[in-house]
């Protein structure tokens, strides 16, 4: 590669590999240099060698071009009594509590949804002080709501697109007759399959977004609903830290820039004590989106005007940190992508809070352990 | 002790600016981000990356958020130019 990567994007650089060809079989970077990716293809397929190490060198350049050093703004930070150091995976499967169905797709049993279920019932009188009306969206997107939002140029490695049978009744015959389970996939004729009008959502304040399109808005507003999120992410999906499926509680503010500014700061402050009540160790920290290798200027625009800012709590089995919510400023985006205003010609401006519920369950399991005798009194007392 | 300062800043900010946007040099004179359709955040970060290019500099994370308008821009580039 023609450049080094720097320290602090070598997480992010690594995950962005997983993307870059299905001949890939393992890859890494070579630690002290940090100029070159040591990599293996699957058998038969090393005649693609120069093309991959070409592509990893266009993303590695693309990557550090608008890169630089940043020191991150953490406006919260805080060590909690938790003693447990070990992986809750295992422990949580052994028991009956986890399910693994296939690559980032996991069930939960009992203890968990217990779990899930308390922090969002914390999380809801919360979020009711911001007089949010409550809402319900469904999983499925329209496609076209994504595109003028731009999410498919953004994010395109992340979509999980539907299909369904075309309305044909050869087309039905057809798949019927010959729809097979081979070697990993769904084995079947793609003419018979539909266009794609829909894709699987991949965050909730979209829908409440497309809901208000085209609309004006002179108060100023906040929503809330939990709902389902897809976000494919290949080889970095990883247990209950990175599912393909997951639950997120969300609250979201639509109206002039110093209402949501305002409100999301607020939202810090009294997510806090929450935080603090349930025992974690956490920071509150600037942060970036995953933008897709063509878009990854966004990240340091995202950093240098304070849009993101996450709760990483601490998973001390990795001795690394986790993102279980975030505290997100969309600035006019939204409002001049879907046409929302505030006044005649003035976009709205937006913003949401957001939390991942199986992550903050993860987060708690691995910071206070499975034994509830060990739990927070709060939380020790709500779970029977 | 003689500086070398280059007195046509401006000129070269403004068909940077012309460049990235698709401008004429004239119309990229008095310009501030959001009220042109290509200058959103994408076209932000391909103006700073071009402006560093063009002036071999690179802006700190903290005043990407400061360079809003062409005349923010020639102040800035106006003071690394002397440091």
């Amino acid at each position: 590669m023609t450049v080094i990567i720097p320290v602090e994007l070598v997480d992010d650089f690594l995950a962005r590999l997983h993307y870059v060809s299905e001949s890939l079989r393992d890859f890494e970077l070579l630690p002290e240099e940090r100029n070159s990716v040591r990599f293996n293809l699957l058998p038969g397929h090393e005649h693609f060698s120069p093309v991959i190490a070409a592509r990893i060198a266009e993303v590695a350049r693309k990557m550090c071009e608008t890169y630089r050093p940043t020191v991150a703004k953490v406006l919260v930070s805080r060590t909690g009594p938790g003693k447990y150091e070990l992986d809750p995976h295992p422990f949580l499967e052994a028991q009956g509590d986890l399910f693994k169905f296939g690559q980032g797709r996991f069930g939960l049993g009992p203890r968990l949804v217990e779990l899930m279920g308390f922090f969002d019932r914390q999380l809801v009188p919360v979020i009711g002080r911001f007089s949010a009306e409550p809402h319900q969206f469904p999983s499925l997107i329209g496609a076209e709501v994504l595109e003028r939002c731009k999410y498919l140029r953004s994010f395109p490695h992340a979509l999980t697109l539907v299909s369904h049978l075309r309305e044909d009744l050869e087309a039905v015959q057809n798949f019927a007759r010959s729809a097979r389970w081979d070697n990993g996939e769904l084995v079947c004729a793609p003419s018979d399959l539909s266009a794609i009008e829909c894709l699987l959502s991949p965050a909730v304040c979209f829908h409440c977004f497309a809901w208000l399109q085209n609309s004006q808005q002179p108060e100023s507003r906040a929503f809330t609903a939990l709902g389902k999120c897809f976000r494919y992410e290949s080889g970095n999906l990883d247990g209950l830290e990175r599912l393909w499926d997951f639950t997120m509680r969300e609250l979201i503010f639509v109206g002039s820039q110093e209402y949501v500014l305002a409100q999301r700061q607020r939202a810090i402050d009294e997510i806090v004590p929450l935080l603090d009540e349930w025992g974690l160790s956490y920071e509150i920290r600037s942060a970036t989106d995953p933008f897709f290798i063509e878009e990854y200027a966004s990240a340091t625009f995202q950093l240098a005007f304070d849009l993101k800012f996450e709760i990483r709590a601490v998973l001390p089995y990795k001795q690394k940190t986790l993102a279980v919510g975030s505290f997100n400023f969309h600035q006019d985006y939204f409002g001049r992508s879907l046409n929302i205003t505030t006044n005649p010609g003035e976009a709205a401006f937006t913003g949401c809070v957001g939390f991942g519920l199986e992550r903050l369950v993860l987060a708690f399991l691995a910071q206070h352990g499975l034994d509830r005798r060990n739990w927070p009194g709060v939380v020790a007392r709500e779970i029977a | 002790m003689a500086q070398d300062i280059d007195f046509d800043i401006g000129g070269r900010v403004r068909e940077t600016l012309a460049r990235v946007f698709q401008l004429s040099a004239a119309e990229a004179g008095d310009l501030r981000m959001g009220l042109h359709p290509l200058w959103n955040s994408m076209g932000h970060m391909q103006l700073i990356v071009e402006l560093e290019k063009e002036f071999g500099l690179r802006f700190p994370t903290y005043e990407i958020a400061e360079l809003l308008s062409t005349e923010a821009i020639i102040k800035a580039v106006e003071r690394y130019r002397q440091k």
